[in-house]
């Protein structure tokens, strides 16, 4: 049957793997982020098709945003240093390249390998599905997701938040003694300020909102945080001067924040079980505080992780003092 | 099939035409700023036909008011990248044009 | 052929494209876009495995880690980009080649 989702998919994954390549062979940089951004977009569908609508919310918000984001800041900071050497976009040719003939036996021999690992049996119903699901009850929350990412396996969690700190500490040892770009250019846009203004508080209303439906339904810190991120990167182009630099307290306390919470969640529940084990009748209550602590981390985290390759961060002046 | 479902296809369908008069704009255009035009008011236009489509599917009316928020929220930041977009190109229309094709 | 077959299929094409390019360009902003490519694709692979239970229902185990996973992307991305500009204000050059060129 022609109109059935399975055509869609197909089409969708050849679009997906026709970005891809489009991405990675264009000659201009430009064009590859962009293509990239759009590259997500479509995951982000995709993953809608094998019913994972959390993993759509947070790709679309981090993997096309913030990275594409990121992307764009980096070549921004490198063509500007580049303009008194030469002028416009960043080029290099898709064949100069190194390794040629091994990189494609290598490539071709990996995914040979995964695919017929895949093709030899795939209707395997195993994992650990029938163990999560059916303890769903104990973990707090209905969401199963969400139950994964914050009571069974919620030592992951707190190391993958530490892992985000780990970043934004090695983001500030690298900029360190950089002076920063000024975007208080005396032509900065009136349309832009608007936007920002009249949007900034639909989108920590909807960051609250996806804290709190990620309970029972997809959502959760992650893409809160995500969307938070979003408004702060959105914050800085327009213009604000945002506290970013660790001399200021307060920016320690909201980037550390998320860990210490969960860590001290994890510690003061050992009274008479293991660590992060919570009690049952306080799960909820418990998964809420430190996923609320999480969001606001991650916003600033995500934040200052673009601020750091767009070179808007600096250290504050001598007047200030540490 | 009821009434509702037949103008929800007509009018996703209508949207689907939009989107892709905007697409062929986006190829054929010469310039930056036809191009902007063409994007922003087909593709609102479309994306606006399709909510409205979606929302004949729906049977809770805050389902409803979402997607025409999404719809708006959209409107608004479709309508704030074009002025971006355009006042930059406007800025400085010596940067390199991009060729069309894939290469 | 199932959804989550067609998508594991995918994923694994889309990371193959990315460590081919990974390996094969020479600017670092290329490899680290390549970089983000494997990433996804072996997030598709993985999240499409979690798709095939007989009854319908999904393991939400890989779709946690994957989550995760998008997250530590993103951080390493940040790192790597950073890392890439300081570099390039320092020498100039956006490549690890010994021999002077751009």
């Amino acid at each position: 049957m022609l109109l059935d989702g399975l055509s869609f998919d197909l089409l969708l994954s050849i679009a997906l793997i026709a970005l891809a390549t489009a991405a990675l062979r264009a000659r201009d940089l430009f064009k590859s982020i962009v293509i990239f951004m759009l590259f997500g977009l479509l995951v982000a569908i995709a993953w809608v098709r094998v019913h994972a609508p959390d993993l759509a919310l947070a790709e679309a918000a981090i993997g096309s945003g913030i990275t594409g984001a990121l992307f764009l800041g980096a070549l921004n900071r490198i063509e500007r240093k580049r303009k008194g050497a030469a002028s416009g976009r960043l080029e290099n040719p898709v064949n100069g390249s190194t390794s040629g003939a091994w990189a494609v036996l290598l490539t071709l021999v990996l995914t040979g390998l995964l695919a017929m690992a895949v093709l030899s049996g795939w209707s395997y119903s195993g994992g650990l599905a029938d163990e999560a699901l059916s303890r769903i009850d104990e973990s707090g929350v209905v969401n199963p997701v969400t139950a994964v990412i914050l009571n069974f396996r919620a030592y992951d969690t707190l190391l993958e938040i530490g892992v985000l700190l780990l970043a934004v500490l090695g983001v500030y040892a690298v900029c360190e003694g950089q002076t920063m770009r000024d975007l208080r250019r005396r032509d900065r846009s009136k349309v832009l300020e608007t936007f920002v203004h009249l949007l900034s508080p639909m989108v920590v209303l909807t960051a609250g909102y996806l804290v709190w439906v990620g309970y029972k339904e997809p959502g959760g810190a992650f893409q809160a945080g995500a969307l938070l991120g979003g408004a702060g990167v959105v914050l800085l182009l327009s213009g604000r001067e945002l506290p970013l630099h660790t001399a200021r307290t307060v920016v320690r306390i909201i980037l550390g924040g998320g860990f210490l919470v969960f860590l001290l969640a994890g510690l003061l529940v050992m009274k008479d079980r293991a660590f992060l084990e919570y009690p049952r009748a306080s799960a909820k209550h418990i998964i809420l505080i430190i996923e609320l602590a999480c969001t606001v981390s991650i916003g600033a985290i995500l934040t200052v992780l673009f601020s750091g390759c767009a070179n808007l961060l600096a250290a504050p002046s001598e007047e200030e003092g540490p | 099939m009821s009434i509702s479902a037949v103008l929800s296809y007509l009018l996703i369908g209508f949207g689907l035409v939009f989107f892709t008069a905007g697409t062929v704009g986006l190829l054929r255009f010469p310039d930056v700023f036809s191009r902007l035009h063409a994007l922003t008011k087909a593709d609102n236009l479309g994306l606006g036909l399709v909510v409205f489509g979606a929302i004949l599917r729906q049977s809770e009316l805050t389902v409803m008011l979402k997607l025409v928020l999404i719809w708006l929220l959209v409107l608004i930041a479709s309508a704030t990248t074009c002025y971006l977009v355009a006042e930059s190109a406007r800025r400085n229309p010596d940067v390199k044009e991009s060729r069309n094709d894939a290469a | 052929m199932s959804t989550s077959l067609i998508y594991a299929l995918t994923g694994i094409a889309i990371a193959g494209l990315g460590l081919f390019h990974y390996l094969s360009q020479r600017n670092i902003l290329r490899k680290v876009l390549a970089g983000n490519f494997i990433g996804t694709g072996i997030f598709l692979f993985l999240v499409s495995s979690a798709d095939r239970q007989a009854d319908g229902s999904i393991d939400p185990v890989p779709h946690a880690l994957v989550l995760t996973g998008i997250v530590v992307a993103v951080s390493a991305t940040a790192l790597l980009l950073a890392l890439l500009c300081r570099y390039h204000d320092e020498t100039g050059s956006l490549t690890l080649d010994e021999e002077d060129d751009e």
